[in-house]
């Protein structure tokens, strides 16, 4: 019998594989191209001094904070860490390939998290 | 004086005991084997205390007695538990408590661990062809090359600041020349530094395990759910084995996934908070501190909710299927 536990258990399993998924292409394809703009940034220079490398782990690193600077691009603006003429050079059509994870993974972290305090798994 | 210190690896103790004498007078020669009766006469294991003894006198003074009581007491506690000597030694050790968690969550803070202890390296190995070059060279150039390591040594302090030092296997509260076992003077004479080698094998090999960390908490993960469906499956029981592999896979599957996209997210969410929120430099110690404990939590908090969910669709799948 379907439940609402169920679709609601699948679901969230669907969206995790699906974002692990779509991270991947992203992590593979676009990052070499959105990365190029902020190659004189200093806050993405030191990044690199923990996240360098050339393995998946560290590109999807990289790719996680690209896509945070441009999905909350104020916050960075305001310390200072980004310019709004580095955002603006960037083509919209990256900026919107740079983010799409997070519109996936941010919820679900959230939700994660808040599950976590709520209801643990005992 | 007489001083005492922890045996690091397995030694021959007929060579431990020539390497420390080699300097010492008759004093000390005939009171070592009495004072370190409590070490085997074959191998000293990792763990004991080798006491080296006072040369001035050849009784027993009461630094050497107190020693021995400690000594008596360590190695009791060791042949208990023959294995503890080197959890001793690895206990400051970050990497013991990162391992605990066995998810790869963490594999994405220790990733970048990995890569510091490479830059320590790096440093050691700079220091080793430094002076390696200046014994070739002309004494002339000493002046210069005290300058350069002095460099060196400063580039290697500010690496072991703070947490930075842990997995290097060298201790923080030292001078960096009493760490490394070298200085100019003992160099220039013997021309070899004493465990150099060594020291940069163990951080090298450290930060290779540490950025396999990953790897490691996976392959724990997926051991874990193998022993469960093994046991379910080991008396006979066909109904439970079958619903050990669907809801053990499904935590599993769930799990591996769960902890990388948590730690993913927590490592960036924890150095974002302190480099945004507390204005912490990015690409800095403060901010990979903060990316540590995020990813700690992140990829814990992410194997545990997202494990239980696999569990509960192997569930799922199991009662559809039945």
């Amino acid at each position: 019998m379907i439940t609402l536990e169920a679709v609601s258990v699948f679901l969230l399993l669907f969206l995790l594989f699906f974002s692990l998924g779509l991270s991947a292409y992203i992590t593979k394809t676009k990052l070499d191209l959105v990365e190029a703009y902020f190659d004189d940034n200093e806050m993405m220079i030191g990044d690199r001094r923990w996240w360098g490398g050339k393995s998946y782990k560290h590109r999807s690193m990289r790719l996680c904070l690209i896509g945070i600077v441009i999905l909350f691009p104020r916050m960075f603006i305001w310390r200072g860490l980004v310019t709004q003429r580095e955002l603006d050079a960037i083509p919209q059509g990256l900026k919107r390939w740079s983010k799409a994870p997070l519109y996936l993974e941010l919820p679900l972290f959230f939700g994660m998290i808040a599950f976590w305090i709520w209801h643990p798994f005992q | 004086m007489a001083n005492g210190f922890i045996n690091e690896k397995t030694t021959h103790y007929p060579s431990l005991k020539n390497q420390l004498l080699i300097q010492r007078g008759s004093h000390a020669l005939t009171k070592f084997d009495t004072i370190n009766s409590h070490l085997r006469r074959s191998m000293v294991t990792p763990g004991q205390l080798v006491i080296v003894p006072d040369d001035s006198t050849a009784s027993c003074t009461f630094e050497e007695a107190w020693l021995m009581t400690r000594a008596r007491e360590i190695d009791l506690a060791l042949s208990l538990d023959p294995k503890a000597g080197v959890e001793v030694l690895n206990n400051y050790d970050l990497l013991q408590g990162l391992l605990g968690y066995s998810s790869i969550g963490i594999g994405s803070t220790t990733a970048a661990w990995g890569r510091h202890l490479t830059g320590v390296e790096e440093t050691l190995k700079d220091i080793e062809k430094l002076h390696q070059q200046h014994l070739k060279g002309s004494s002339s150039a000493r002046s210069e090359f005290i300058v350069k390591r002095q460099a060196l040594f400063q580039k290697l302090d500010t690496q072991l600041q703070g947490v930075g030092h842990y997995g290097t296997s060298l201790r923080h509260n030292e001078s960096i020349k009493k760490m490394l076992g070298i200085s100019t003077q003992r160099y220039l004479h013997r021309q070899t530094i004493d465990g150099y080698a060594q020291r940069i094998n163990k951080i090298a090999s450290t930060s290779r395990f540490l950025s396999k960390g990953g790897y490691v908490g996976m392959a724990l993960d997926v051991g874990a759910a193998g022993l469960a469906i093994q046991e379910a499956c080991s008396t006979g029981r066909e109904e439970q084995c079958r619903k050990a592999r669907y809801v053990e896979g499904g935590k599993v599957a769930g799990g591996i996934a769960g902890s990388h996209f948590g730690g993913k997210l927590g490592a960036r969410a924890g150095g974002l908070v302190c480099a945004v929120g507390l204005g912490v430099v990015s690409g800095g110690w403060g901010a990979l501190s903060c990316g540590i404990i995020g990813g700690v939590v992140g990829g814990y908090t992410g194997g545990i909710i997202f494990g239980g969910l696999g569990e509960l669709a192997g569930d799922l799948i199991y009662e559809g299927t039945r």
